[in-house]
């Protein structure tokens, strides 16, 4: 069986997993692929990790594509996805509507779970949330950092601290159990990422990839896109 | 949870698996499968790498959906102390290791290598292995083990 390998941002990964039998029905094709920090999955393509495909933010794709690292003319717009807290499941929701809310919520917090700090989209943004919040001092030691959004949610839904928070792309919150959105960062945080998929230079199966993009964008997918976190 | 159908080292396993979990946890916690190590959880050491078909991939972020129908296979499936891959033989005839911990994901690099090219350059195999990082430094040894393990498997 064919097989169209992905290194994907950790945000695409329940709509990619949500459409892998519709694309073995459509081409034959199977989907294996690597999910984590965007910077960590575009150093892995300059590292010439074989992929046919990679997903990451729009911004991260023009550069690589600078790079002819990826096929411009294959480039297509997936969705936009926001940056959003998350409790455990058990927990009150978090109400947070303005500068003040949030400042006191990420203070009040016991542990803070984030993806990684430097290489992700949300990771990178929550250090910077911190540090116009004048707290990234304060919370430093309760900040709770992995390498993927998916693992710092994992670790979220089992954590045993009292009053435990995560922030991380929306997708990563609604894929994984035990964990539950809490909203948006308010007005002045908050962060939408638009990802964006293309077929690499060096694909072995650019057909094949190019008809999974056209899957990750047809129109008659919004509403999965949407149940999975994407928003417009 | 559904149930997760892929070959693991020539074996058919099916598995009640969350599909969001990834595969290095499941083959440890769940498998008992120990030899791929957690290393820096990103996918950028090493350390967790397995074949999925003939590639080498970390198996950390990869995530048990992507698995299925796969064809993996860790050290286990390589050879066993009794009879050993000639890449095993190998790595032990050059002491091409100091702590180990990088080694399993070394040698899953280099067979997938080999399942592609037996009769890689020099230079491919420092390309194959350009991804596994051993703090040890051992690099050097383990380029001869595996040109030595290609001469050895090469049809006479």
């Amino acid at each position: 069986m064919t097989t169209v390998s992905i290194l994907s941002g950790g945000a695409a990964q329940g709509l990619v997993r949500g459409l892998t039998d519709s694309f073995k029905v459509q081409t034959g094709c199977g989907i294996d692929g690597e999910f984590g920090a965007v910077g960590i999955m575009a150093d892995k393509l300059r590292a010439s990790t074989p992929a046919d495909l990679v997903i990451l933010t729009k911004a991260l794709l023009a550069k690589l594509a600078e790079e002819q690292l990826v096929i411009s003319s294959s480039i297509a717009d997936i969705g936009r996805v926001e940056t959003a807290l998350a409790v455990r499941s058990r927990d009150p929701r978090v109400a947070v509507k303005t500068e003040a809310d949030l400042r006191e919520v990420l203070r009040g917090a016991d542990a803070i779970f984030v993806p990684d700090i430097k290489a992700s989209t949300a990771g990178q943004h929550v250090a910077k949330v911190l540090d116009q919040l004048g707290i990234a001092y304060e919370v430093a030691s309760r900040l709770k950092i992995y390498p993927n959004g998916a693992t710092a949610m994992r670790e979220l839904a089992a954590s045993t601290a009292t009053r435990p928070i995560g922030c991380t792309q929306a997708t990563e919150i609604i894929a994984t159990d035990g964990i539950a959105l809490s909203g948006a960062l308010p007005p002045g945080y908050e962060l939408v990422t638009m990802y964006t998929a293309g077929v690499t230079a060096r694909a072995a199966h650019p057909q094949e990839a190019a008809a999974l993009i056209t899957l990750l964008t047809g129109a008659d997918q919004k509403g999965l896109r949407q149940r999975v976190g994407f928003v417009g | 949870m559904p149930i997760i159908q892929f070959q693991l080292n020539g074996a058919a396993i099916a598995l009640d698996a969350d599909p969001d979990h990834t595969l290095l946890d499941v083959l440890r916690a769940r498998l008992g499968i120990t030899s791929s190590h957690f290393g820096c959880g990103a996918g950028e050491c090493g350390a967790c790498y397995v074949m999925v078909g003939d590639r080498a991939m970390a198996s950390c972020d990869m995530p048990m959906w992507s698995v299925t129908d796969k064809d993996v296979v860790t050290v286990e499936g390589l050879g066993t102390a009794e009879q050993p891959h000639p890449l095993q033989r190998a790595f032990i005839s050059e002491q091409a290791m100091q702590c180990g911990y990088c080694v399993s994901g070394i040698l899953i690099s280099a067979a997938a290598l080999l399942k592609r090219n037996p009769s890689p350059t020099e230079a491919e195999v420092r390309a194959a292995l350009d991804r596994n990082l051993c703090r040890c430094g051992s690099h050097n040894r383990m380029v001869r083990a595996v040109l030595r393990a290609a001469a050895e498997m090469a049809p006479s």
